[in-house]
């Protein structure tokens, strides 16, 4: 595969703030969850979510985790050089990312139906997105 | 699932294609929170009315933008092949 360097420096920029973009909001909400006190919302919009999230405690460590993994494991599998030099490692990460992937599908899937914080007003719209991705 | 199941095939070209769209997907979580971020600042809508269209927003735009890379790296492929072919027949000349 031959890409100019151009479009792929900009690629990787865009993969790498978003994981980090990622990787922030499962920190974030972890945190809430454990310290919730500490790391909560007080008041609005954001306290009613985290209030949504901390209900469902356990099914939300179930998604956000693997979700972690994913985002932070999968831009590896991607560096051809990665690839090249521990292609079992490839092989072994790939196949914990698969399991990572189903986890956190059917967990979505169960959130979408369980949590209510999730925009009432459209169910039928956000229930299907897990369905749909 | 698919992109396994390639991998598990030896289809290298179609594994790397079914990762990038899973990629592209598992990245739309992280294009989320800046769209809800925007539909937060400018208060228009309440949070019920505009998480249902950010996480359409978020997740559409990476799977389009997984899409749209996939298309290009394969464009470029055919390019290349068609350079590499095209090159014996210049050098003569």
């Amino acid at each position: 595969m031959s890409v100019p360097k151009r479009a792929s420096r900009l690629l990787w920029f865009a993969v790498i703030f978003l994981v980090v973009i990622g990787i922030a909001a499962v920190t974030r909400r972890s945190l809430a969850l454990v310290w919730p006190h500490c790391f909560s919302g007080n008041a609005g919009a954001a306290a009613g979510l985290d209030a949504g999230f901390a209900r469902q405690a356990a099914l939300t460590f179930v998604h956000i985790l693997p979700g972690a993994l994913f985002l932070s494991l999968a831009p590896f599998q991607f560096a051809p050089g990665f690839r090249q030099r521990h292609l079992r490692l490839h092989r072994a990460m790939g196949t914990g990312l698969v399991i990572s992937a189903v986890i956190i599908g059917v967990s979505a899937l169960i959130m979408s139906f369980k949590m209510t914080s999730a925009a009432p007003t459209r169910p039928p719209l956000l229930r299907c997105t897990p369905l749909f991705f | 699932m698919k992109a396994y199941f390639y991998a598990k095939a030896r289809q290298i070209e179609r594994h790397r294609e079914w990762m990038i769209r899973t990629f592209g997907v598992g990245l739309g979580v992280a294009t989320t929170r800046p769209i809800v971020g925007m539909f937060f600042a400018f208060r228009r809508m309440t949070p019920h009315e505009f998480f249902g269209i950010a996480f359409w927003l978020g997740f559409t735009i990476t799977f389009i933008a997984a899409e749209a890379w996939i298309d290009y790296t394969r464009y470029q492929d055919i390019r290349t092949a068609r350079i590499t072919e095209q090159a014996p027949e210049h050098v003569a000349v």
